[in-house]
């Protein structure tokens, strides 16, 4: 059965993008977001998913489960899908993803399969899980400047349809909450990690040169590093799920990614955190969070 | 690797020194051991000879840092930031004695290159700079490396290569090499010293090889903006084109390919969390300490190679280390709490 390669990294952090350009690799299998970990058991799963009052369970765990069993991903396989979840909602999370991986490993006889629940990244608890599950896993974690994940954050939130006015202006006051949390946790789970078990990358690296940065993570992970499997990883929208999916599973990525999958090479400008600070809005964080919040940019590689 | 050296930790009430602050330490010709002790309170320099000398005072005066440079033969030049510029010999009978004293403004920092001292000035706001051989008269000023925007020259060092290099850090992370070529200043670290690990700061360099050794990790200030944030240190090996080796600390992608700690993973100096505090280049090796999170001291040998070698283990943090020209190992431990 293939290893287990975990991207982590919160939303909004080019990480649709960025797992599957490394899910393209010949030797590994790119999941979408199966969201499994998050929880113990597969009904705890599935009844988290259907708060949010849209599929019957996560979209991209049905999605593949209709891909790696039936061959399709339509809206007859993602049903049947489904119902062959809910006769295992019993089922530990972590025998759902033993199973997803099998079955990938049997359909592509990949080396690794990839996976990435950017959730996960507020969830000490899920990562916790995850290593006591997967022991031998290994893990990229990819990180995005403060500011850039600020505005991403922004965008999604104002052109989403999910929220109310209100719940939107709660999201849009806490915009700059969320990186410091799910950074620290996942800083934290990493040093808690063997050394060579984890790589860490910048998501704006991987913009400005995809090749090169995801040549050394093949090497890393002991795979192909050829112009033919680099040059695969740069067609992430050739991977069975960077499409929108049928109807009762549209998404399992982002759906920014989902509609416009290829890659296009960039050259972000890092803004400066201190700059922010001297905003209006940046004047709202007093010294010690200012302090926190720079500092553990600054060991991220962000300035 | 041969026989590892032998490791003393020695105390500095050992030297007959009031207890203070260790600030530097050097080799003086035959004598295995000086220290250069920062008294607290009184804010007095004193200089220690060897590990069984007196100790002599320098001077007195209000200062907040200092540094000793070695020159060839007896003497050293020792200097406090604000105070005067000392040359001293420690061949006069009864101890060292400052022979030269120059009145044109200690140095921030001092740096050895070859047979020349180099001494570095700061700029102040919007100025460069300046630098100035002292060795054997002191030269004429010239400009100094231009620090980036947030960056600050905070050392120079010679390069094992020969050359002259400033180290400059900002106040909250990164850091980049400048060294002294026959046109100009060059930048030797600008992309790879680019990094997404915990070097955030440098906390020790010394030239090893044909370049210079690095560590660096999160100073005190830096740990307690993110407090019980766990990291490791870890020590790059920087050559004079800018590429590098990480020989302890998180393998990660980088311009010259992926770099893979060359300790190997197994090894304790890369396995203990903890950051390096010090250096010591030792002939073809490196001597490295690190402050584990439990608070003791290791000591670790490299070779060239970058293979790693542990020492041993101190039970409190050192304060300096030193090799001794028979290559026995000093961990300089601080002095008891004043009561």
């Amino acid at each position: 059965m293939s290893r287990l390669l975990v991207v982590l990294c919160p939303p909004r952090s080019f990480s649709s993008l960025i797992s599957t350009m490394i899910g393209q690799h010949p030797e590994i299998y790119g999941f979408p977001e199966l969201h499994l970990m998050i929880r113990e058991t597969v009904g705890e799963v599935m009844a988290w998913e259907r708060r949010c009052e849209r599929y019957t369970g996560p979209p991209g765990l049905l999605r593949t489960i209709a891909e790696i069993d039936h061959g399709a991903q339509t809206a007859e396989t993602v049903l049947e899908a489904a119902n062959w979840i809910e006769d295992r909602l019993d089922w530990n999370s972590a025998w759902m993803l033993d199973y997803c991986i099998k079955r990938a490993t049997e359909v592509s006889g990949a080396r690794y399969c990839l996976e990435k629940s950017p959730s996960v990244a507020f969830l000490p608890v899920a990562l916790e899980r995850m290593r006591q599950a997967y022991p031998d896993a290994l893990y990229i974690h990819v990180t995005r400047h403060p500011l850039g994940l600020k505005k991403s954050l922004e965008e999604f939130v104002r052109e989403s349809h999910r929220f109310t006015p209100e719940q939107k202006q709660v999201r849009l006051d806490a915009s700059m909450g969320a990186w410091p949390v799910a950074q620290r946790n996942l800083l934290d789970f990493c040093a808690s990690l063997a050394p060579g078990q984890y790589i860490r990358i910048r998501g704006e690296d991987v913009l400005r040169d995809a090749a090169a940065t995801l040549a050394q993570v093949a090497e890393w992970l002991g795979l192909r590093t050829d112009a033919a499997a680099v040059e695969a990883m740069l067609r992430p929208e050739e991977s069975p799920y960077a499409t929108l999916g049928p109807p009762n599973a549209a998404f399992g990525n982002d759906p920014k990614f989902i509609d416009k999958p290829k890659f296009r090479p960039g050259n972000p400008r890092l803004r400066s955190i201190d700059g922010f600070f001297e905003s209006a809005e940046g004047q709202a964080f007093d010294a010690p969070r200012r302090d926190y919040l720079a500092q553990l940019a600054s060991c991220l590689g962000y300035q | 690797m041969p026989e590892a050296p032998p490791l003393i930790a020695v105390r500095a009430p050992r030297l007959s020194i009031e207890p203070g602050l260790v600030q530097q330490r050097l080799l003086l010709g035959d004598e295995p051991l000086a220290v250069g002790l920062m008294k607290k309170g009184a804010k007095k320099m004193a200089l220690v000879a060897d590990v069984a000398g007196a100790p002599v005072a320098l001077w007195d005066g209000a200062a907040a840092s200092a540094a000793f440079a070695r020159q060839e033969g007896p003497g050293i030049w020792c200097a406090m930031a604000g105070g005067p510029l000392l040359r001293v010999e420690t061949a006069a009978s009864g101890g060292p004695t400052v022979v030269e004293r120059l009145a044109t403004g200690a140095p921030a920092a001092i740096g050895h290159v070859g047979n020349t001292l180099w001494g570095l000035w700061p700029g102040g706001p919007g100025k460069v700079p300046e630098v100035a051989p002292l060795d054997p008269e002191p030269g004429a000023r010239q400009p100094g490396p231009e620090p980036g925007p947030a960056g600050r020259i905070s050392a120079l060092a010679g390069t094992g290569a020969g050359a002259l290099a400033a180290l400059e850090a900002d106040a909250r992370g990164g850091f980049r090499v400048h060294v002294l070529e026959p046109d100009g200043w060059r930048v030797m670290t600008e992309a790879g010293a680019a990094r997404y690990g915990f070097n955030a700061a440098v906390v020790a360099a010394v030239p090893w090889g044909a370049g210079l050794a690095v560590a660096s990790g999160m100073d005190l200030t830096a740990r307690a903006r993110v407090p019980g944030l766990a990291h490791r240190g870890e020590i790059l090996r920087l050559a004079p084109d800018g590429d590098f080796d990480i020989l302890a600390g998180e393998l990660r992608v980088s311009p010259w390919g992926l770099k893979v700690p060359l300790a190997g993973a197994r090894t304790e100096a890369v396995r203990e969390r903890g950051g390096f505090t010090h250096l010591s280049a030792a002939g073809p090796n490196l001597i490295a300490a690190m402050e584990t999170e439990s608070g003791h001291a290791l000591v670790f040998r490299f070779s060239a190679e970058g293979e790693a070698q542990t020492l041993g283990q101190v039970a409190e943090p050192i304060e300096d280390l030193a090799v001794g020209p028979d290559g026995t190992v000093f961990a300089l431990l601080g002095s008891p709490a004043e009561p």
